[in-house]
């Protein structure tokens, strides 16, 4: 049954649902396809042949082998019949498939029963035995039709595996060695280079033969190999995985580029430690495009706060000199005037802080301090911006935190803020400090608009605001809590958000103690 | 006695708006605008308090405080520095500052710290 010849309406059908299954696939890998289509049936070489060719092949091996048995008939004594056509039915099937195999047996058969059973020249058989005889030949033959095709198959996949093995490897190799803009090498585990790519050269300089079997560290600038750099990454890479790699690379005339890089352990299956691939891509460029993009930023805030700087003591002169002449509009006015000042201040700190966390570059002092006495110095001076709102305090706290007193009175008024700007028909807030034994938990309460649940989630995304029909929109860039999470998160701290909608949001911090 | 208050900045809105400010306060103001100018101007003035930049053209304003404070002669003086960078206080406290101020600053702030020193 395993050979049957019906199984083809089968195998078409599988090989339609293959091919739809693969259509996104098949297309990019259409130059793989060929060698991806293993046979699935007996369809292999010994039946593309013609059909005429194979059975023509099988008789006229069979004729052959008796030919051969009539020819040595008289000088040899074969007590089987049968025993040359053995080998006229291997090679039958071999070349032309079971079903040749199975033509040559029969033949085999009707030529032995006539020719060489008695009485000759008959298909009369004289006895129980030859009847026997000619029944297990036939058994035998088609034995030998089965083995011989299976073998023929197997033969034909391992030679098609190993085609395939070949052409991707020789297809990855391809890759690789074609990639000019990443240096892609392998070493052994001791960290001397294997392989080495097209890439390679090009940001080093060095060829493939100039390079191999040299060791790791020749890419390293002296002070690094002095260190032992190359050796503490390969040792890291061996017991992590992978390590991350950074920093001035050599070139063989001596010239440097910034690397980057990931150096990956090969393992083989017993999970030992074989060897390593390194992958370095040149960002020289990019390095230089972060130094100048952190240098405008600071340049540009720096610029910006010193205009800011004469403008907020001009407005507040006049805003003096209004007072004193009782001039109540201009009073008004530039009292608001000083107020968007203290925006654009606000705003340009944001933006200095947000590009700062995105070149992960905001640093944080270690101090301990006390934070009741933080939160009150925050309520007392935020009390003097508002008239709307009483900022009470609740709850203290009587352990010390180490972390950036500054970054975390950002957090604070941050909160206040918020809590101030989004409940405009409310008319206090509730700073709560709360303590267990590992963390300082502050908590800022607002009884305002509240945050609906689709957007509870989103409150902490850099550039985030809260949209709310029916309410007016509150202006701002969304910053605030963004840099809020960074510094607390920094802090090794937990930040997160109780709201309602029309009843309110508390924001919390935690802080553990050190 | 009228106070004297010497402001170092490279900045001429700076110095205005400072001068402009202080002087309604009644202190006697004095302005400069490089190292040279500063040192020159402790000499001959005798300020009480001086205001200093932190990033003046050429001339690191630590520095400038860091000298004042080694001087015999000008150590005592008082000096609030100022940047609009709020991260290196520390830097200017440890320069020999008395005070830091983030630009840009509160002018009740300034005034208030001001008072504190000179008086």
């Amino acid at each position: 049954m395993l050979y049957c010849s019906k199984p083809h309406g089968d195998m078409q059908m599988k090989k339609s649902q293959s091919r739809k299954s693969k259509q996104v696939s098949s297309e990019a890998l259409s130059e793989f396809k060929p060698i991806l289509k293993l046979p699935k049936n007996w369809n292999t070489r010994a039946t593309t042949y013609p059909k005429l060719l194979r059975y023509g092949v099988a008789a006229l091996s069979v004729l052959i082998a008796a030919l051969v048995k009539v020819l040595i008939n008289p000088y040899v004594i074969i007590e089987s019949p049968f025993l040359l056509f053995y080998l006229a039915i291997v090679i039958s099937s071999w070349f032309g498939g079971f079903r040749a195999g199975i033509f040559a047996t029969v033949l085999a058969t009707v030529i032995t029963d006539y020719f060489f059973l008695s009485p000759y020249h008959s298909f009369a058989t004289i006895n129980l035995s030859q009847n026997i005889r000619l029944l297990l030949f036939i058994l035998e033959g088609t034995a030998i039709s089965i083995v011989s095709q299976s073998m023929h198959i197997a033969l034909r996949n391992a030679e098609l595996q190993r085609a395939r093995l070949e052409r991707s490897e020789s297809r990855y190799r391809l890759v690789v060695d074609t990639i000019r803009d990443y240096m892609i090498f392998t070493m052994n585990s001791e960290g001397y280079i294997t392989t080495w790519n097209e890439g390679g050269k090009n940001l080093s300089g060095y060829t493939h033969d100039e390079i191999i079997g040299s060791h790791l560290s020749v890419l390293y600038p002296e002070k690094e190999v002095a260190q032992r750099k190359p050796w503490k990454y390969t040792k890291i890479a061996a017991k992590e995985g992978r390590v991350e790699t950074e920093g001035w690379r050599i070139r063989k005339d001596g010239s440097a580029f910034w690397g980057n890089g990931i150096i990956t352990a090969i393992r083989d299956s017993n999970g030992k430690v074989i060897g390593f691939s390194n992958i370095i891509r040149d960002r020289t460029k990019q390095r230089e495009i972060d130094q100048r993009k952190d240098e405008f930023i600071s340049i540009a805030s720096h610029e910006l706060k010193t205009p800011l700087t004469s403008l907020k003591v001009f407005v507040q002169i006049l805003q003096r000199l209004f007072e004193k002449q009782k001039d109540i509009n201009a009073t008004k006015y530039i009292f608001k005037i000083n107020a968007q000042v203290d925006r654009l201040t606000v705003l340009i700190n944001d933006l200095l802080d947000v590009s700062k966390i995105q070149a992960g570059k905001m640093d944080f002092k270690q101090e301990l301090f006390d934070i009741n006495s933080l939160v009150n110095d925050i309520v007392e001076d935020m009390q003097t911006t508002t008239q709307t709102h009483k900022i009470e305090v609740a709850g203290k706290t009587n352990r010390q935190i180490v972390g950036d007193k500054d970054r975390i009175g950002q957090v604070i008024v941050n909160f206040l803020t918020n809590a101030i700007k989004y409940s405009p028909h409310a008319d206090r807030v509730v700073v709560s400090i709360a303590s267990d034994k590992q963390a300082v938990t502050v908590a800022v309460q607002d009884f305002g608009i509240g945050i609906g649940k689709d957007y509870i989630d989103k409150v902490f995304d850099r550039f985030y605001r809260i949209y709310d029909t029916g309410e007016k929109t509150v202006p701002g860039l969304g910053m605030g809590l963004f840099i809020s999470m960074e510094i607390i998160k920094r802090h090794n701290g937990n930040i997160w958000v109780e709201s309602k909608k029309g009843e309110g949001s508390k924001f919390y911090f935690s802080l553990p103690y050190q | 006695m009228q106070k004297k208050v010497l402001i170092v900045d490279d900045d001429e809105g700076i110095l205005e708006s400072l001068e402009a400010a202080l002087s309604l306060e009644e202190y006697d103001v004095l302005t400069a605008t490089d190292g040279d100018e500063t040192y020159e101007k402790v000499e001959s003035f005798t300020p009480h308090l001086v205001i200093l930049d932190v990033l003046l053209s050429g001339k690191d304003g630590r520095d400038i405080a860091k000298k004042l404070k080694q001087q015999k002669n000008t150590m005592h003086i008082p000096i609030i520095m100022i940047s609009a960078h709020p991260n290196i206080k520390d830097s200017t406290l440890k320069a020999g500052a008395d005070m830091f101020l983030a630009k840009p600053f509160d002018m009740h702030d300034l005034f208030d710290s001001v008072r504190r020193l000179v008086e």
